[in-house]
């Protein structure tokens, strides 16, 4: 699969596979730690949430496996994931890198 | 929350609880993790109050959750700008299958929305497309196909009635022919030892019949030339072996009576042979070798046999038809006295085109009518889809500015008429597969009503023409839409569009043309009814109230004195059956015949081109007080003064020959007819009687005493003048009353004289009946399609009618508008209509009887009905746009 087809990532996504790349989580701790890291920008509901998780694992961005827990799934990113993470994350700072000179300029 | 005690918020069992709504294979995969991650997600709040905070929070986003669960089943993972779009981003990924059968559902789904859209159309469909199969399977069979034997394309037969011996004898000089066969039939009486006597229908063929046909012996053997003139043996028809001889296997080799002869059966026919109903006489029981020596078959007079011929390799039909013409002349050169008036004329047909003769006006008919009709429901499927396509301009355009591209807009149109397609093609095969089983079984004689199947290409035409329709309405007009921008759609709030004059043109052009073919098809319908309805109202010249009718076939009586003699017997006999108030007979009686190639006994009075054609009727009893008939001159004969071989023998002649030989009916009394054998004396004139069917016409009859007769003839009718109720066992006492004189005599059922004359105007009232179903059907879906198109233009222009309206346009005037609009265009159609049916009803002539073709009376009248129709249709959405409230629609939009 082409990398560059997945590409852009949108806001949501690109902040699940950032938390996910740092360990597996289960659903609420991926909840709770996306909340966190944007600040309360990005809200998950439960439904919502594995909406989301569905796709991203239909394009195999992500995995899951069941936990000792009971009812408990823990979701992991992929190697696929962890490469589009890399990719996606150059592509913004080239694009920051390409227009942080005018934000200067401008300032 | 890993402890098990821990109560559930009530969040969380609410949540549950809507989780039903989400696609079922969704819910079963993740509907315990989503609640157990709600669980934690509450359990890790601090406080009550938090807990409800973050749990409404979820519940109110549940649904759109589902949604787009939903939007994801039937849309697979996209790839790329994922949140960006919305669930709803053009979706180009999954494998072909799966997204087609997803989309198949979404078309469902979608149509079981609108299911007044969907019922009309694949009802349409399905009976157009049902009915023009049904009726094209009929008439392909009966006229287009090859009939089922041997070099088919060679047969010939000779036509103009059936053929005396001195022709049959010539027959073999016929160089063209490679083969002939004769046929001829009659009634033969079975004497079963164990009970009644059966009567069982015997042709004399020659061997030939059976190998021009593709016969082969079930059982024994065929015929062979070397069985010429053999009167002890038969083959008997698998039906008849079947049926009356309970399909013994040892039948071959035995002997049976069949007239007081005996008979061995030689061989039984295989089940499959089939020979033209056309030729010869039908449900035949036995053959049997021709009795070439008969004596009687050496008179001209005599004329019995058919004859079907297979021309040589190369041989042309001309070529056939100048050596018959030879034969005929030889014929005549050798019988002067018989043959006065020159040699018979005898053109030669293809067996083919013998064989669906009459059948084929009418199956042109009946399949140019469903033609017609199958057309007029295309066009109401095109409006359907049209209307349906300009409707949804709104929903497209909102889903073309969330993403999705002209291509998959206008797959989801097509599929959508193709799955109305498919739909009314699964009603159509059910429609025509039950027509086609109904057909077989009612259909009582058409030529080669056997083993029809359904024919597969015209129902793939029906289909493809249907969903043809659909496709090309249903997506063309969206067409339109693209490249025009969205927003433009969404702003202009659906209005103007009705606009785009193309679209308009269209919509006239199908109701122009809806109205003209259903007024070609009143007109015909009106046409059909006034034919009929002359027909019936002929006076048929008996009196047919309480008569019954026994018909016999005394067989081996050929000398006219016991003939007569005994059938006088059964006539008395009869007369002492109680109910019964007179009884008459004769060879044949009205009715009993219909059609033009009437039956029996012809003569000719003059030379030459003043001929008079006469049709000689032997009638005795009490004839004329039976049937009714009045005698307008002069009286009957006498029967008890009537004798064999008298001179002066009394006759009673039609009032129409009296007027014509002798310019009144008195003046016919007294007179004698030379050209007549035994030169009778007119005695009486009666009125005219229209012996072989009211659509006939009256012909010259010569009414004589059974006495007159020279020869006995298997064939006698007798009448019964009935009064009141009858007695519960009048059969039984009819056929006891004829075996006391006639033990021998198989007795059919008694006929009514009023079902015969039904019968004879039967196909008639078919036809009128036919065209006026299909008539109203046009018209109605003619009204339909123009009531539904202005319905629809004044919805599309509620707000301009509101403008008009608020400045000042009063409701009548309004009214008026749209009113003229759909009258325009139904005007149109009527002045197409009439230009066309005064060119197609020509085709109807055959079946017309006492009214032209051009009838302006039955034009006009269908111009006046559709123009009535089309001012209801239009009065409808007129009354819906002076409804219009000015504000209401202003406000709305």
């Amino acid at each position: 699969m082409d990398i560059l087809e997945h590409l852009p990532l949108a806001p949501r996504d690109l902040l699940i596979l950032a938390v996910l790349s740092e360990g597996p989580l289960h659903g609420y701790g991926l909840i709770k730690a996306v909340e966190d890291r944007s600040e309360s920008g990005v809200l998950l509901d439960p439904a919502n949430l594995y909406r989301v998780l569905r796709r991203m694992r239909e394009l195999g961005w992500i995995e899951e496996e069941e936990s000792a827990e009971q009812r408990r799934r823990i979701h992991r990113i992929t190697d696929f994931g962890s490469q589009l993470l890399a990719e996606e994350l150059r592509r913004l700072e080239r694009l920051l890198g390409q227009a942080r000179p005018a934000l200067a300029e401008g300032a | 929350m890993t402890d098990g005690s821990r109560r559930t918020h009530p969040v969380e069992a609410a949540y549950r609880a809507g989780l039903v709504l989400m696609p079922p294979h969704v819910r079963r995969a993740d509907g315990d993790a989503i609640v157990s991650t709600l669980a934690d997600q509450l359990d890790a709040q601090s406080g009550a109050w938090a807990r409800w905070r973050v749990g409404l929070r979820a519940l109110r986003r549940l649904p759109r959750a589902i949604a787009g669960h939903w939007m994801d089943a039937w849309r697979p993972a996209r790839v790329g700008r994922s949140g960006r779009n919305g669930p709803h981003g053009t979706g180009r990924g999954g494998d072909g299958m799966g997204r087609i059968t997803r989309e198949l559902a979404q078309v469902i789904r979608g149509l079981a929305k609108a299911p007044t859209f969907a019922v009309a159309t694949i009802v349409l469909i399905g009976l157009g497309a049902g009915t023009v199969t049904t009726v094209y399977t009929i008439v392909d069979d009966v006229l287009l196909q090859p009939l089922p034997y041997p070099a088919q394309d060679r047969l010939v037969y000779l036509t103009n009635g059936s053929h005396n011996g001195p022709t049959l004898d010539r027959l073999p000089d016929v160089d063209a022919f490679e083969m002939w066969a004769v046929t001829s039939g009659k009634q033969v009486n079975l004497m079963r030892p164990e009970g009644t006597p059966l009567g069982m229908t015997q042709a004399e063929v020659t061997p030939s019949y059976f190998t021009m046909f593709g016969a082969r012996p079930h059982l024994g053997r065929l015929l062979t030339d070397a069985d010429a003139d053999d009167r002890s043996i038969a083959v008997l028809s698998y039906t008849a072996w079947r049926d009356v001889w309970g399909a013994d296997p040892d039948l071959v080799g035995r002997t049976v009576l069949l007239d007081g002869q005996p008979r061995e059966i030689v061989g039984v026919l295989a089940e499959d042979f089939n020979p033209p109903g056309s030729v010869g006489w039908q449900g035949v029981d036995l053959y049997a070798p021709v009795w070439w020596s008969n004596p009687t078959l050496d008179q001209p007079g005599y004329h019995a046999h058919t004859v079907v011929a297979r021309l040589r390799p190369g041989a042309t039909i001309e070529q056939a038809q100048v050596e018959i013409d030879e034969v005929m002349q030889a014929v005549a050169d050798a019988h002067p006295d018989y043959y006065e008036e020159g040699p018979e004329e005898k053109p030669l047909v293809t067996l083919q085109e013998q064989a669906v003769g009459d059948v084929r006006t009418g199956l042109l008919l009946l399949l140019s009518a469903v033609g017609l009709l199958m057309l007029v429901a295309c066009a109401n499927v095109a409006h359907l889809f049209m209307a349906r396509a300009l409707g949804r301009d709104r929903e497209i355009a909102i889903r073309r500015a969330m993403g999705a591209g002209t291509g998959d807009i206008v797959r989801r149109l097509a599929l959508e008429a193709v799955a109305i397609g498919a739909a009314g093609g699964a009603l159509a095969l059910g429609i025509a597969i039950a027509g086609l089983a109904a057909f077989e079984r009612w259909t009582v004689q058409l030529p080669r009503g056997t083993d029809i199947s359904l024919d597969g290409g015209i129902f793939a035409v029906g289909i493809l023409l249907a969903t043809g329709t659909a496709l090309v309405f249903g997506v063309g007009p969206v067409l339109r839409l693209v490249g025009r921008d969205v927003q433009d759609t969404l702003r202009g709030g659906g209005q103007g569009i009705t606009g785009g004059r193309g679209v308009r043109a269209l919509r006239g052009g199908l109701i122009v043309a809806e109205v003209a073919i259903s007024l070609v098809l009143v007109t015909g319908a009106g046409l059909l009814m006034r034919s009929f309805s002359t027909v019936t109202s002929q006076d048929p010249g008996i009196d047919a109230d309480g008569v019954r009718m026994v018909v016999l076939n005394p067989t081996g009586l050929d000398e006219a004195e016991p003939y007569v003699t005994r059938m006088h017997a059964v006539d008395r006999a009869l007369e002492r059956v109680p109910g019964v108030q007179s009884a008459g007979w004769a060879m044949a009686a009205p009715f009993q015949f219909v059609g033009g190639d009437a039956c029996c006994w012809g003569n000719r009075i003059g030379e030459g081109d003043d001929a008079l054609r006469i049709r000689m009727h032997t009638v005795g009893g009490d004839w004329w007080e039976t049937l009714g008939t009045r005698i307008v001159a002069g009286a009957a004969w006498d029967p008890d003064r009537v004798a064999f071989d008298m001179a002066d023998m009394p006759v009673v002649i039609s009032e129409e020959l009296a007027i014509r030989m002798f310019g009144s009916a008195e003046a016919a009394l007294g007179r004698v007819l030379e050209d007549i054998t035994h030169d009778p004396v007119v005695v009486g004139v009666a009125e005219p009687v229209l012996w072989y069917g009211l659509d006939q016409p009256h012909e010259f009859a010569v009414y004589l005493p059974p006495e007159a007769l020279t020869f006995g003839i298997p064939m006698a009718t007798f009448a019964l003048r009935t009064s009141g109720a009858l007695p519960d066992d009048f059969g039984r006492l009819v056929r006891e009353a004829i075996w006391s004189v006639e033990p021998e005599l198989p007795v059919p059922s008694i006929e009514s004289v009023e079902d015969w004359i039904d019968d004879s105007s039967g196909t008639r009232r078919f036809g009128s009946l036919l065209f006026s179903v299909f008539g109203s059907i046009a018209l109605l879906l003619a009204a339909a399609g123009l009531s539904g198109t202005l319905l629809y233009s004044v919805s599309r222009q509620r707000r301009e009618l509101g403008i008009r309206m608020a400045l000042g346009a009063g409701r009548r005037r309004t009214q008026a508008q749209v009113v003229g609009r759909g009258m325009a265009v139904a005007g149109t159609g009527v002045a197409v209509g009439v230009a066309l049916a005064w060119y197609l009803s020509r085709f109807l002539e055959a079946w017309l009887y006492g009214v032209s073709p051009t009838d302006p009376m039955a034009i006009a009248g269908s111009a006046v009905v559709l123009l009535l129709t089309a001012g209801v249709a239009c009065w409808i959405p007129a009354w819906r746009a002076s409804r219009t409230d000015p504000l209401e629609t202003l406000k709305a939009e």
